[in-house]
């Protein structure tokens, strides 16, 4: 990616010079700019083109748009946009409170240990069966109805505790907890907390050292968690499927059920809106923290 | 397993001997369960053949098809998402590496025409069962293309949906035959009432209601054209907002839970759903229904890639085909799965002549009794219609309302 | 949520007073993010322990744990199949982790010492943008269809590490946007080899993007389903195997249900161990 001549800020400091990245790096970005970029091309290629009996047909076409459009099928784009949009805010604030805590309140190394085992663990487990549980939890003759009843808070099962949108949050917000915690609480370990207290010494409350200390030096872990948490939510399955029962349909089914028709047009459509409306987003995303946080670029060392 | 079974080939019992020195008999004994040491194995005298195919149409143990035709079957597995079959079949050429490929029958119509199957010889000398099996099967939608033969059909069901009796009042034996209306407008059933996620199995059934109630006039449910489908569909999304579905589920762990903790009435479930939800209730709980309208009847077909017939290995398929239409085959399938299939009265012999329990022979019987009555009636299922695109654009609609 | 309280102590006028008030604020604020944190985990595992409860139960689904049997247990014994799809899994895994470290750990360090990083960064990071099913399609018409090339567990490590990249990169960068190069002129002015300065210097301070770097990518990949799908070839890994599986038609929950236990209950002092090595031993500061 031509790296090697980008300007730097010492004539020693030539990226060159930064072994062993010099020569790995530039020839890393070739080969992966190919193997990633290629198949964003084919995608948005493939949008305007159309499956007959399974088999491709390579001639130029709009049917694939027009009917996802007329289907109102692109629809599903948006749905799946503002839950994930819902469910990246509510873990952001769940989180970052908990990473702050874990990084600068929890003095037991052991227990911190252990809370980021609790938080690993997940991963390594089938997502369908966790989620298959909730189900009988929430039901009508579940769980929480039965409790509620018999509290008599409730007079008929609530109905919507299930195959319900709140469902698919409730159910959610377990799920990718982890993926949010994890760059917040990497970011917050690495502030000196010299800075801190030198906050405190200057008269500044904590609310002031939260905002002018730790959340601009926390950023790069707070966009990363973002990140994390979105782009997985773009596409959920199994809680959709498994909570939302059938009235909750999102882009992962909708994108899946036209690939077991071989539809490869249509996929590549609804693709290439959601890569365009990630990119926007991603965009806005980091004008904003750039206008506030100043003109520093997110990622760029922090210039002392 | 772990034993060698060529006693003649001295580099096997090398090579199993250290590995089970290593490991130790249990790891040797695992080992020996998985498909190691594959090439060694296909030395002319031991036999295999290689079998791309649907997890359903297995058997739970392919010992049985080794100890009765000396062939060993390696199986590699695949879910029952037609698009990927076709893929893997038209664009991963399976068909340079298997020997046999099973899937749900009718994907031949679009497999056939562009020459990726070999024409069923159904004169083979190895093919004994054939000319017995009934031509429900034989010269069925499942197998044929064009007039022509392009697969075996090795095991079906008719499949309908489940409920329980006293919620729609009707006797509780489950012989009565039911409308599918109960599970589409049964104003008893209202938001108690599960739906397939995947189209061809509510929407077509959907289709076949409406035919048989005189308000739809669809030339082929199997197959209904964008239109035909759009009506369809616009009568689901009524019914949907209407509030008659629980739930749309996709899962066959879904289809257990709601009927094993009553959280609907009737869904249009599989039937060995039924089976698992009956042994967590009562049994007889719940039934599977017989129809008024018809049935989602499908069935598993196993092609003949068409690059495996220069092999040298043409003899063992055919031997392996006609297994699956023996009594054997048939016999595991119906105790194990509740499957029928071409030949039910081999397979009831079978379990006769090897001393099956009474109610083991007796269950067969009823599957094959079940199987026959069910069959009179429309439709059979088409995993790859041709007017898939649109119908699965409409039925977005539906999920989407 | 503490943010209105925390300001009116601003007007409080005595500094001692003050300190006091800070404290008690803290003091709450720590307890509500314990509190939803703590909320969070909660709704991880409780369905995790009543799944473990289930997978003693005759029927897991009935939502009844009576009676209690270990069939479900002897069951997972009896077939193996799901072994090898295991043993894959991690290989591969553990594979797709060790080149994202590497990768994740040049690419970064290269990135904090560009004037503009922009563009590179949008490259490596596009994989994010698009939905996994389309990846895989995209990648499987690209190697497959285009290039005619045989698929296997070498394409499905590619998609793997396609996936992953972006997000080791990340966790990296996270730690790496907060270095300071001086520290690397001066050891260059002491005389350090650039091989030095990268092992002695650098290295340990990146430590925990890195190891942060592997462990994502390695759940991101042993998790992977969508990609690999479409180019596995005729490979299986055990979420294909579970994918597979799903359409047996004969329920695998009671397996599943164990076998997670199981899963459960393994990896649980694993990692707790080596997390504990790393928090509590490596970190001595």
């Amino acid at each position: 990616m031509g790296t090697a001549q980008d300007e730097t800020r010492r004539p020693a400091s030539r990226l060159a010079d930064y072994w062993p990245s010099g020569l790995a790096v530039p020839a890393f970005m070739i080969s992966w700019s190919i193997l990633v970029l290629l198949p964003i091309v084919i995608i948005v290629a493939f949008s305007f083109l159309q499956m007959k009996s399974y088999r491709v047909v390579y001639e130029p076409t709009l049917a694939t748009w027009t009917n996802i459009i007329v289907s109102e099928r692109w629809f599903t784009v948006v749905r799946t946009l503002r839950i994930a949009l819902t469910i990246t805010a509510i873990e952001l604030l769940l989180a970052f409170p908990f990473a702050l805590w874990m990084a600068k309140r929890c003095r037991s190394k052991s227990l911190k240990a252990m809370i980021v085992t609790l938080l690993t663990i997940p991963f390594f487990l089938d997502m369908s069966s966790r989620i298959i549980v909730w189900r009988s939890i929430l039901d009508v003759n579940g769980g929480i109805n039965s409790l509620l009843l018999n509290l008599g808070l409730i007079d008929a099962p609530i109905q919507w505790l299930l195959y319900s949108e709140f469902a698919v949050h409730f159910g959610m917000i377990g799920s990718y907890f982890p993926a949010m915690v994890f760059p917040i609480f990497t970011s917050l370990v690495l502030i000196d907390d010299e800075y801190i207290h030198a906050s405190g010494d200057l008269g500044g409350n904590p609310l002031q050292t939260l905002r002018y200390i730790i959340l601009p030096l926390a950023m790069p872990g707070i966009v990363a968690g973002i990140i994390f948490t979105l782009v997985p939510l773009m596409a959920a399955f199994v809680e959709p499927r498994m909570l939302g029962g059938g009235f909750v349909n999102l882009l992962g089914d909708s994108i899946n059920s036209a690939l077991q028709e071989l539809k490869y047009p249509t996929a590549a459509a609804l693709s290439t809106i959601v890569i365009v409306a990630l990119g926007v987003l991603m965009v806005v995303l980091v004008k904003l923290i750039g206008r506030r946080e100043g003109n520093t670029s997110l990622f760029q060392v922090v210039q002392r | 397993m772990a034993k060698p079974e060529n006693m003649g080939n001295g580099i096997e019992i090398t090579r199993r001997t250290a590995l089970g020195g290593m490991l130790g008999a249990s790891g040797a004994a695992m080992l020996g369960s998985l498909p190691f040491g594959t090439s060694a194995a296909s030395a002319a005298d031991n036999p295999v053949v290689k079998v791309y195919g649907i997890t359903s149409a297995q058997m739970n143990d392919w010992a049985h098809i080794k100890e009765a035709i000396g062939i060993t079957i390696e199986w590699t597995p695949t879910n029952d998402d037609t698009g990927v079959f076709i893929r893997d079949v038209i664009s991963n050429n399976v068909g340079e590496t298997h020997d046999i490929l099973i899937f749900n029958g009718g994907t031949q119509t679009v497999l056939a025409p562009q020459g990726l199957l070999a024409e069923i010889d159904t004169a083979n000398p190895n093919l004994t069962k054939w000319a017995d099996a009934s031509k429900d099967w034989t010269e069925s939608a499942l197998v044929m293309a064009d007039g022509k033969t392009f697969g075996v059909p090795i095991d079906g069901n008719a499949d309908s949906f489940g409920y329980f009796p006293e919620a729609i009042g009707v006797d509780p034996s489950g012989s009565e035959e039911v409308s599918w209306g109960v599970m589409f407008e049964d104003e008893r059933l209202r938001g108690r009432v599960g739906v397939d996620r995947n189209w061809s199995q509510s929407l077509c059934c959907a289709a076949l209601f409406l035919n048989h109630a005189g308000r739809q006039n669809i030339a082929d449910v199997a197959n209904p054209t964008g239109e035909e489908a759009k009506a369809v569909v616009d009568y689901l999304i009524e019914r949907k907002k209407a509030g008659q579905f629980r739930t749309i589920f996709s899962s066959f762990e879904e289809q257990i839970q709601l009927l094993s903790n009553k959280q609907v009435d009737a869904l249009n479930c599989w039937e060995p759903a039924v089976r698992e939800s009956n042994k967590a209730l009562n049994a007889n709980s719940v039934v599977y229904a017989y129809t008024v309208e018809g049935y989602f009847k499908w069935g598993h077909a196993a092609h003949v890639p068409a690059q495996a017939v220069d092999r040298g290995n043409i003899e063992n398929i055919y031997k392996v085909l006609n297994y699956f239409i023996d009594g054997e085959y048939r016999a595991y399938q119906a105790i194990d799965r509740g499957y029928a299939g071409p030949n039910m009265d081999l397979g009831v012999e079978y379990a006769k002549a090897k001393g099956w329990e009474a109610d083991k022979v007796q269950s067969i019987q009823n599957t094959a009794d079940k199987v026959a009555r069910k069959f009179a009636k429309p439709f059979v299922n088409l995993p790859a219609p041709p007017n898939a695109d649109a119908i699965e654009e409409e039925w977005q609609r539906f999920l989407n309302a | 949520m503490t943010a209105a309280a925390i300001d009116t102590d601003n007007r409080n006028a005595d500094p001692a007073m003050r300190r006091v008030h800070v404290r008690d604020h803290l003091r709450t604020a720590s307890r509500i993010a314990v509190l939803l944190g703590g909320g969070a985990l909660a709704l991880i595992y409780l369905p995790l322990l009543w799944l473990a409860v289930m997978s003693f139960a005759r029927n897991p689904l009935s939502g009844i744990p009576m009676p209690l049997t270990t069939m479900h247990y002897q069951a997972i014994l009896n077939d193996v199949r799901w072994v090898k799809p295991l043993l894959t899994s991690i290989a591969l895994s553990a594979i797709v982790a060790l080149v994202c470290m590497i990768a994740a750990t040049l690419v970064a360090r290269a990135a904090i010492r560009m004037r503009k990083p922009g563009v590179m960064l949008l490259v490596s990071l596009a994989p994010l943008f698009i939905p996994g099913l389309t990846m895989g399609a995209a990648l499987f018409i690209s190697l497959r269809m285009l290039m005619n090339l045989t698929l296997g567990l070498w394409s499905i490590f590619l998609a793997q590490f396609i996936w992953a990249f972006p997000f080791a990169l990340l966790m990296v960068l996270i730690v790496a946007s907060r270095f300071d190069t001086r520290l690397l002129h001066a050891a260059e002015d002491l005389g350090a080899t650039p091989w030095q300065r990268f092992w002695d210097i650098e290295v340990p301070l990146l430590r925990p993007g890195i190891i942060g770097a592997g462990i994502f990518a390695f759940l991101l990949s042993f998790n992977e389903l969508l990609r690999s799908l479409f180019v596995r070839g005729q490979d299986t890994t055990m979420p294909i195997y579970n994918w597979i599986m799903a359409a047996s038609q004969q329920s695998q929950v009671p397996i599943i249900f164990a076998l997670t236990t199981l899963v459960l209950f393994v990896t649980l002092p694993i990692t707790a161990a080596s997390f504990w090595y790393v928090f509590v031993k490596l970190d001595k500061s």
